[in-house]
């Protein structure tokens, strides 16, 4: 690609990656929520995002380890991210209400789990469709001829 | 037993080892994990039933009703893809048409169905919206990859560009109920800033171990016997082809 596209090219990945968030935002019936709401509810999910990830890095770190002979690399990833994670939590809790109504920290943990399972879904189903819906075009090794190679 | 202790031993569990377990037979899939991992999934299937008190089964309730929806879905796309003009896995002229109802009868339900047997309704307009802009975002990230970086096949990128479209379109029929708009936004945010905090510090913890690998030891130059041994080994091939040395 020609060096003078690459700032349109990023530009337009942005406003594609953006414009299904602008399209709900737009279509929502209602003004957004209470911002205190909104600021609990997001604090919740930055921290059950980065502990369930946490959770998938470490076993990564695990075959990461045994696969290239680094013993240390899940001890040291669990230590990092059990650190950051405590300090992120402590953060949370100081700036907000993160546990809410629930009974304990655990519960409130597992009722969030729930609550996300839409977007989890949501996401989880939305990639293998998309990358079919662009497989519809791509199945087929047939080249434009009305425009000349590039080399 | 208590609601939160069934919840954890025959749902929250079963899920850990079903995912761990899909991993695993990915890769070198043990026998244990063979029997496992189909047991854990049943486990957490029938969740509802084996833990109807606890709240944590509307996630599984949730799953149901994305499974209805999902596997025609991505059947549907799947035959799309393999029928007609494809070099490798063709499938017969009735998976075309099959395809395309397929599709259109998830659509049809992505837009009007509401599952009964999900208890709180908002998790399932919060999938339908989620999905639909979130495939309407890729579509459209996809169609401008295309379109900037794969020359010649300019033509090709039309399905990406009706898959943002048709997504949006039926995202508008649906509608976004209340105020879930702005708070399914706020989601996808968070956890992604979350899930990108994480990410960091694993590439971070494996970028420390790699940076002090030490260089490769420096091969010697091929002797005159290895370049004869290749000269024969592409002689060979040149003449016979391939199969000559299999």
């Amino acid at each position: 690609m020609p060096e003078a596209r690459t700032p349109m090219a990023f530009a337009a990945l942005a406003s594609a990656f953006l414009f299904g968030p602008a399209l709900v935002l737009l279509l929502a019936s209602e003004s957004s929520p209470n911002a205190d709401v909104l600021g609990v509810g997001l604090a919740n999910d930055v921290f059950v995002g980065f502990v369930v990830t946490s959770l998938g890095m470490i076993l990564l770190l695990l075959a990461y380890g045994d696969n290239r002979d680094r013993p240390a690399a899940p001890v040291l990833g669990l230590s990092v991210l059990l650190m950051v994670g405590f300090v992120l939590g402590l953060w949370l809790l100081q700036s907000g209400n993160l546990i809410g109504d629930a009974s304990s920290p655990l519960a409130r943990f597992f009722t969030e789990l729930v609550h996300l399972a839409p977007v989890g879904l949501g996401l989880a189903l939305a990639f293998p469709v998309g990358l079919l819906i662009a497989a519809v075009g791509l199945r087929t090794f047939a080249l434009d001829e009305a425009e000349m190679p590039r080399s | 037993m208590e609601p939160a202790l069934a919840a954890a031993l025959l749902l929250w569990l079963p899920a850990l080892l079903a995912v761990f377990g899909g991993f695993n037979l990915v890769g070198r899939g043990g026998t244990m994990w063979r029997v496992l991992t189909p047991f854990s999934v049943l486990l957490v299937a029938v969740a509802p039933l084996t833990v109807p008190d606890s709240t944590s089964t509307q996630a599984v309730e949730l799953l149901w009703g994305v499974a209805i929806v999902g596997l025609p879905l991505l059947s549907g796309l799947g035959l799309l893809v393999f029928s007609g003009d494809v070099p490798v896995g063709r499938v017969p002229a009735w998976g075309r048409p099959t395809g395309v109802l397929l599709v259109v009868l998830s659509a049809w339900l992505i837009v009007s169905w509401t599952p009964t047997f999900v208890d709180d309704v908002t998790l399932w307009s919060r999938f339908v919206v989620v999905l639909l802009a979130a495939t309407a975002s890729i579509s459209a990230v996809l169609f401008v990859l295309h379109r900037f970086y794969v020359p010649r096949r300019r033509s090709r990128s039309w399905p990406m560009s009706a898959g943002a479209i048709g997504a949006s379109g039926l995202l508008a029929l649906r509608g976004v109920d209340g105020s879930i708009g702005a708070l399914v936004v706020a989601e996808v945010a968070g956890l992604f800033l979350g899930a990108g905090f994480a990410l960091l510090l694993c590439m971070l913890v494996i970028w420390l171990f790699e940076r002090n690998l030490p260089e490769p030891d420096a091969l010697p130059p091929p002797s005159e016997d290895d370049l004869e041994r290749a000269a024969a080994i592409i002689a060979r091939r040149v003449t016979h082809g391939g199969d000559a040395d299999a």
